[in-house]
């Protein structure tokens, strides 16, 4: 390879990069996603995220004007203390009865639009407690409001049953916590406690992991090999040739993917942030509390991390992490994402070079979306299994290294030697698999026709090898 | 400052696509590379300008090999080609920056160009009354003489010492094949070294002082038109005349290769056999239009040495 093979690029990457944002669809499906993930914050916030207390607040007046509350269980429900501990119901006039709750609907009925039934049964075959609430059909009361009524009654019903058993509202919880049995090694037995915690935790972070960039690898991959195909089908390819070589043409290619897609997320963490701060502003009423989440925001920067904090805890599950850990790991992960991304940016080249037409271009994808699948079922079997052997083999496979190694050197499975071993290998596999391209991109590019196999690629690359270029 | 094309071959497996190709353009002109389809010139001209690697052969231009990436060369496919969507503009800047001229110099040339080929109304963005843009048409949408004249600004946008042409007239109408003459004849005048691939015989003779007739890979014909056409010797007569001459050619055993009316063309042996048809012609007292005895034409050449051999592919 000579440097002369790399003129070019940079006008190439220039071109890539500009003409994407110079699409309209590429423009309007960006501000789409950003102002879904702006939306997206403050909705969830409206939905049920700001707690009922908050709810309560942001609700007008109560329209409620009595309930009949029917209680068939052995707790008393106290309407007074009730009262006073949500003034939002002071105006609502409580009626206890013990009729039958048919009779209590019949003359609902005929009643208020502005009454709700309240009934609280055991349910002894299930062996749970039952709150349910009841309104006529031309209630005004929206549903809103019965979904507020409905968690505030449990969450009192609750403490009616902590407080009149006279015990702590721990022990209460003790009482109530499920048994689990289960056989386990001896060798293991310590061991085992922490392992489940900390399975579940990293098992759940390698599979986002994983799907964050595979989709990062798929998408890319997939722009690379219909903008060559496009190229070919265009017939441009051969315009192209007299000014750039096929190496130019696809690193330059590959750099522009990679910088549209730094944007696009950088444009979506932005709009991330945006989405916080609304968010925030939305739920945190008074200026103070805002105030307030900003020093705590900025105290929190300015000291960092520290191994076993809160913070930390929170971050990594209740796991201790070493800060030291977590930035190379965060380098770790940025770096195999970039070189898987760079990994499968030369596969999508040769596949993509390799057909002839955009209806060639699913064919030519099988083998990326097979290698992908294996790695991410080799994942999947990792997190599963707890086996020393598939673990080994999916660290040093490097379509599954590429998810597991660096979270697994975050949460302190594995050491450093790994990372740097999966790094080597991706770099070896795609400088070998780039240096492949070299050689046959050119016969590529002029190909056309029936989509060239594997095997035939082999050939070709066999074939050009023997031949010396002017 | 020449080009010289030193024993190129190029072999896909056993199959070998262009055998030896050997020619050199001395001066600055047009060198044109004839064959038949799948005689190897596209194949040819891949390897002059480095797209394809040669199995064997060197192509020298200014006494070093030629490397079109680093050298000021211009180049018209065969299979013109522009990307369907983004804008004509965007796509000659494009192309002119790769070939190494800075944005200035490419936005002031390819308003030159434009204004030439007159198609200005697909590069820059016209306004309606309103003072809004009027949306261009597609590159996709253009005819087929429109893309080629795009593709023949790009290929001048570097203004190119070699330039290499491959089928430039193909599919053109007779105005737009004019103005294609006039910029291919404006390029001879300034000197440049033009190769040229072509079907239509009658551009050639046009243009071309050397030539290279290719057939199934191999070199069947070369040298200078004309030296190749006087080598032929004058054996064409044509004849238009008022009266009926067939007799005459018989008795003078000439060949009747067609007749129309009352125009004759001839195939004689030499000149004797000519003035010999044209004495009896004056001794009867027959009223001659037009007698014309001429070498063969570049299309009767390259009909007879790849004629039969012709491989449509």
């Amino acid at each position: 390879m000579k440097k002369s093979d790399l003129t070019g690029w940079k006008n190439v990457y220039a071109f890539t990069f500009l003409q994407h944002y110079k699409s309209k669809a590429a423009i309007i499906a960006l501000i789409l996603m950003c102002l879904a993930v702006i939306a997206s914050g403050p909705v969830l916030a409206m939905i049920g995220g700001e707690g009922i207390e908050n709810t309560l607040d942001s609700m007008t007046e109560c329209k409620i004007e009595e309930i009949y509350l029917r209680n068939e269980t052995d707790f008393e429900f106290d309407t007074e203390k009730f009262i006073s501990e949500k003034p939002y119901y002071k105006n609502v006039k409580f009626i206890k009865t013990d009729d039958p709750l048919e009779t209590v609907k019949e003359k609902f009925k005929s009643d208020s639009t502005k009454d709700v039934i309240v009934n609280i049964s055991l349910d002894t075959e299930e062996d749970i407690y039952k709150i349910d609430l009841y309104r006529s059909q031309a209630s005004e009361i929206d549903t809103t409001v019965m979904s507020v009524l409905s968690e505030i009654i449990e969450e009192y019903f609750y403490d009616c049953r902590v407080s009149q058993l006279g015990i702590t509202e721990e022990s209460f919880e003790l009482i109530n916590a499920k048994v689990k049995a289960e056989v386990v090694d001896t060798e293991t037995d310590d061991e085992k406690e922490d392992d489940d915690s900390f399975n579940t935790v990293m098992s759940g972070v390698i599979m986002a992991y994983a799907m964050v960039v595979m989709m990062i690898v798929l998408i890319s991959s997939q722009q690379i090999g219909a903008s060559i195909i496009i190229e070919k089908s265009s017939k441009v390819i051969e315009t192209l040739m007299i000014s750039v070589r096929p190496l130019a043409l696809i690193v330059g290619k590959i750099f522009g993917t990679i910088t549209i897609l730094l944007c696009d997320f950088v444009a979506l963490l932005i709009s991330g942030i945006i989405s916080g701060v609304i968010t925030t502003v939305m739920t945190a009423k008074k200026m103070n509390e805002i105030l307030n989440i900003v020093t705590s925001s900025m105290s929190d920067i300015g000291n960092g991390f520290s191994p076993g904090s809160a913070e930390a805890a929170a971050f990594t599950g209740g796991i201790d992490i070493s800060i030291g850990r977590i930035v190379f790991g965060i380098f770790a992960v940025l770096m195999t994402t970039i070189l898987a991304y760079l990994l499968y940016a030369v596969i999508s080249g040769i596949s993509g070079a390799s057909c002839s037409n955009v209806e060639d271009l699913s064919g030519a994808s099988t083998f990326i979306s097979m290698i992908t699948l294996v790695g991410l079922y080799l994942c999947m079997g990792v997190t599963a299994i707890n086996n020393d052997v598939v673990t080994t083999i999916s660290y040093f496979f490097p379509f599954s290294g590429m998810y597991i190694v660096p979270v697994h050197f975050i949460f302190g499975k594995t050491g450093i030697v790994t990372v740097f071993i999966l790094w080597a290998e991706l770099i070896v596999l795609t400088v070998i698999l780039f240096r492949f391209a070299a050689r046959i991109y050119h016969v590529l590019v002029f190909h056309k026709g029936e989509r060239i196999k594997f095997k035939a690629l082999l050939g070709i690359a066999k074939a050009e090898k023997g031949q010396g270029k002017q | 400052m020449s080009l010289t094309v030193n024993g190129l071959s190029k072999k896909y497996g056993e199959k070998t696509v262009v055998d030896n190709l050997s020619f050199e353009i001395k001066e600055p002109g047009v060198y044109a590379l004839l064959g038949t389809n799948g005689a190897g010139k596209t194949t040819s001209i891949r390897m002059i300008l480095g797209m394809l690697a040669s199995n064997s052969g060197e192509v020298i231009w200014k006494g070093e090999p030629l490397d079109a990436v680093k050298c000021n060369v211009g180049y018209l496919a065969e299979e013109r080609g522009l990307y369907p969507k983004y804008t004509l503009m965007d796509q000659l800047v494009y192309f002119a920056r790769l070939r190494g001229v800075s944005k200035s110099d490419a936005l002031d040339r390819i308003k030159y160009w434009s204004d030439r080929f007159e198609v200005n109304e697909y590069i820059y963005p016209e306004k309606n009354a309103k003072g809004k843009k009027i949306p261009m048409k597609k590159p996709e949408q253009l005819s087929k003489g429109n893309q080629q004249k795009i593709q023949l600004i790009s290929a001048l946008l570097s203004d190119p010492e070699l330039l290499i042409l491959d089928e430039p007239l193909s599919g053109l109408d007779p105005v737009n094949t004019d103005l294609f003459k006039s910029v291919i004849y404006e390029q001879i005048e300034k000197k440049k070294y033009l190769i040229m691939s072509s079907h239509q015989m009658p551009t050639i003779e046009e243009f071309c002082t050397d030539i290279t007739i290719l057939n199934k890979s191999k070199t069947v014909l070369q040298g200078n038109l004309n030296e190749i056409k006087k080598s032929y010797g004058r054996v064409n007569l044509f004849v238009k005349c008022e009266s009926d001459i067939k007799a005459l050619i018989k008795e003078c055993g000439i060949t009747l290769v067609n007749q129309k009316e009352s125009e004759y063309i001839l195939k004689v042996t030499g000149e004797e056999q000519a003035n010999n048809l044209l004495s009896k012609m004056i001794e009867k007292k027959i009223m001659i239009i037009r007698f014309e005895l001429r070498e063969p034409s570049l299309h009767e050449i390259f009909v007879e040495k790849v004629g039969g051999d012709s491989e449509e592919k």
